[in-house]
């Protein structure tokens, strides 16, 4: 046997209660859930807002520089400038442009050299930068490079649409603006943001808190619940969800409560008949003790009654046997290939005296031989049930009729009689433990009211159905279906 | 047993990185050649091998023209455009060319020129190239000598 050791255990409780009261709680996941609700989408909307400024910022100041540009390219192939160099003014537009924008203007001719920089640096150099050559080639582009905030614009000089390039001017200016003022953007909105955070951050704690609350309500109502099945204990009707959970409880309590109720009148039942046989037999034997002298034949005829008596309690005490241990035995079937007619003859030959005494015919049609598996007992106990009911349950000089059929899946039996009949509303109940229709005369026609009892949960077992109809007065037919196969 | 799995995962990762990092070696100098699209300059590393300063550059523009990686470096010089004659004296290189140049459009005359100027200029017997073509030096648009080109003359931003 090993023991735990200490530390072990105090960890697998702790990750138990993390897992179970922490990890699992829908309550967490509410407020969870809310926090992200609310937090992502704030924070996409700033990303996506943030960043659609920065390229429509960049956009239009694109467009500007190059609507300039053309304006510059245009002036510059009108003012011949390969031959002449570039004029005054046009230079001091150059350097008044490349105030304003912040940036440099180059403006390249057609060996490469920079005839023009409004940087006053590189005058007189090479310029070979792929912008450049690209533009030459016709490839007239713009670019923005973001890491260190500029935006190139370069446009080709040439005197019409078609004819030679004759030069190109280069602009580069600075996005410093544009990023400072989306910097100024960004901080507001972090303010905005922190702001909606805590707010949601509260409001999903406080959210997650009340919206689990009927489901504390329904533990602690649950916990509550003593004794006694009352139908309508539960009443959590906030959500649908509670509420379906509140009736479903109240059902299976309904349901507990007529099981307990069944049972309380099952043990009442049953002592009331155990008791009833036992008075006879004491009245009988007080009786016969009272009397002085009493004749042999009247002894005789007192004992003929006891038996009768005790006969009847074995009975009953026998069939609640069989009722208990089929509860308790309902998962060993002892199925077996069985000759259901020559079950069926052996059932109704047994009976036979029972029905002569009662003055009631039994006629057995069979209207082809039936093997199937079925476990015996079970089954000729439901059988005779059926029969011995057809018997008891009938008029002088009536008949019960026994039919088997079968097609190639299922057994049909029916058990019909020419007896008192059942009223429809009460065919439901019949089946129950106990129950008898007419209670007044539950004496005189005898047994023990746990017949049809036997007999369903027998057929059941075979996963069978067992169905009843009846006219009051005329005649019941029991049906009773097997199937050939057990299915297990 | 689960603490050193993710130890050895940590590990091996490292080692991925490590991998697949490219490691700076270091050349003698960069030759420079045309990109793919033959609109900017390229660069590639590579290691002298002869010694006096004339044979150096006469390796250095054969290699211009035959780059390691074919993909993604252009030759700057043009396989049909042959460089005649190499004149070097006091740093100051003179080159050559047939008369292949002049079908040269600017964009490619410029890379060429910056090409040749940048990758000839890190010798340490060169300091400025001219360029001659079939025989005469090379003169701009303006019918003016181009003179003598140093690194510094080209600039890229």
């Amino acid at each position: 046997m090993c023991i735990q050791s200490g530390e072990l255990v105090i960890i697998s409780r702790l990750k138990r209660y993390i897992r179970i009261r922490v990890f699992k709680s829908l309550r967490l996941y509410i407020t969870v859930l809310l926090m992200l609700v609310g937090i992502i989408p704030c924070l996409v909307l700033k990303g996506l807002v943030l960043k659609s400024y920065e390229t429509r910022a960049v956009e239009v100041r694109t467009a500007e520089i190059q609507n300039q540009c053309t304006i510059l390219c245009s002036q510059l192939s009108n003012s011949n400038y390969q031959d002449n160099g570039i004029s005054d003014i046009i230079q001091s537009e150059l350097t008044q442009l490349a105030n304003v924008y912040h940036g440099r203007i180059m403006v390249i001719d057609n060996d490469f050299c920079i005839m023009s920089d409004t940087d006053d640096k590189d005058v007189g150099r090479k310029m070979v930068a792929e912008s450049v050559v690209k533009c030459f080639r016709g490839d007239k582009a713009f670019c923005y490079d973001r890491d260190n905030r500029f935006i190139e614009v370069t446009a080709p000089i040439r005197v019409s649409e078609d004819s030679e390039i004759t030069g190109v001017v280069l602009v580069s200016v600075s996005t410093d603006t544009i990023a400072a003022t989306k910097a100024l953007l960004a901080k507001k909105a972090n303010i905005a943001e922190l702001a909606i955070i805590l707010i949601v951050v509260i409001a999903a704690i406080f959210l997650g808190t009340i919206m689990v609350r009927p489901f504390a309500r329904i533990t602690r109502s649950i916990g509550d619940l003593q004794d006694g099945y009352d139908a309508d204990y539960l009443h959590v009707y906030t959500y649908k969800e509670t509420t379906l959970i509140s009736d479903a409880f109240n059902q299976m309590l309904g349901r507990l409560k007529k099981l307990d109720d069944s049972r309380q009148e099952f043990v009442s039942n049953v002592s009331h008949e155990l008791k009833t046989p036992l008075t006879s037999m004491k009245v009988l034997s007080d009786s016969l003790l009272s009397q002085e002298e009493v004749p042999v034949e009247l002894y005789r005829e007192f004992m003929g009654d006891l038996s009768e008596e005790i006969e009847r309690e074995n009975k009953i005490i026998n069939d609640l046997l069989s009722l208990v241990k089929m509860d308790k035995t309902a998962a060993t079937m002892n199925i077996r290939s069985e000759n259901i007619n020559e079950l069926i003859e052996k059932i109704l030959k047994r009976l036979q005296p029972l029905a002569s005494e009662a003055n009631v015919e039994v006629v057995y049609e069979s209207f082809r031989p039936v093997t199937a598996e079925v476990d015996e007992v079970k089954l000729s106990l439901a059988i005779s049930n059926l029969v011995e009911n057809a018997i008891k349950y009938n008029w002088e000089n009536g008949w019960v009729h026994v039919s088997l059929n079968a097609d190639h899946k299922y057994v049909y039996i029916e058990v019909a009689d020419s007896g008192i009949g059942i009223p429809e509303t009460e065919t439901e109940h019949i089946f129950e433990r106990f129950y008898r229709v007419d209670k007044s005369h539950s004496r005189e026609i005898g047994g023990s009211g746990l017949g049809l009892s036997i007999a369903r949960n027998a057929v059941v077992m075979h996963r069978g159905a067992i169905k009843v109809f009846s006219q009051p007065g005329e005649g019941t037919t029991f049906s009773v279906r097997i199937p050939i196969n057990y299915a297990g | 047993m689960k603490k050193s799995g993710w130890m050895i995962t940590l590990l091996m990762f490292g080692c991925l990185l490590t991998v697949g990092c490219h490691k700076e070696e270091s050349y003698d100098m960069q030759i420079y050649y045309l990109n793919s699209e033959e609109t900017a300059l390229n660069t590639e590393g590579y290691n002298l091998n002869s010694d006096k300063a004339e044979d150096q550059v006469e390796e250095v523009l054969k290699k211009m023209q035959n780059p390691k990686d074919s993909v993604e470096c252009v030759p700057a010089i043009p396989t049909d455009l042959m460089i005649t004659d190499i004149r070097l004296e006091d740093g100051r290189l003179d080159l050559y060319f047939s008369e292949e140049y002049e079908i040269l459009d600017a964009a490619s005359e410029a890379l060429l020129q910056a090409a040749v100027v940048r990758t000839v200029t890190q010798l340490d017997g060169v300091e400025r190239v001219q360029f001659h073509v079939a025989d005469e030096v090379l003169k701009d648009h303006h019918g003016n000598e181009v003179g003598y080109l140093r690194s510094e003359d080209f600039v890229q931003k």
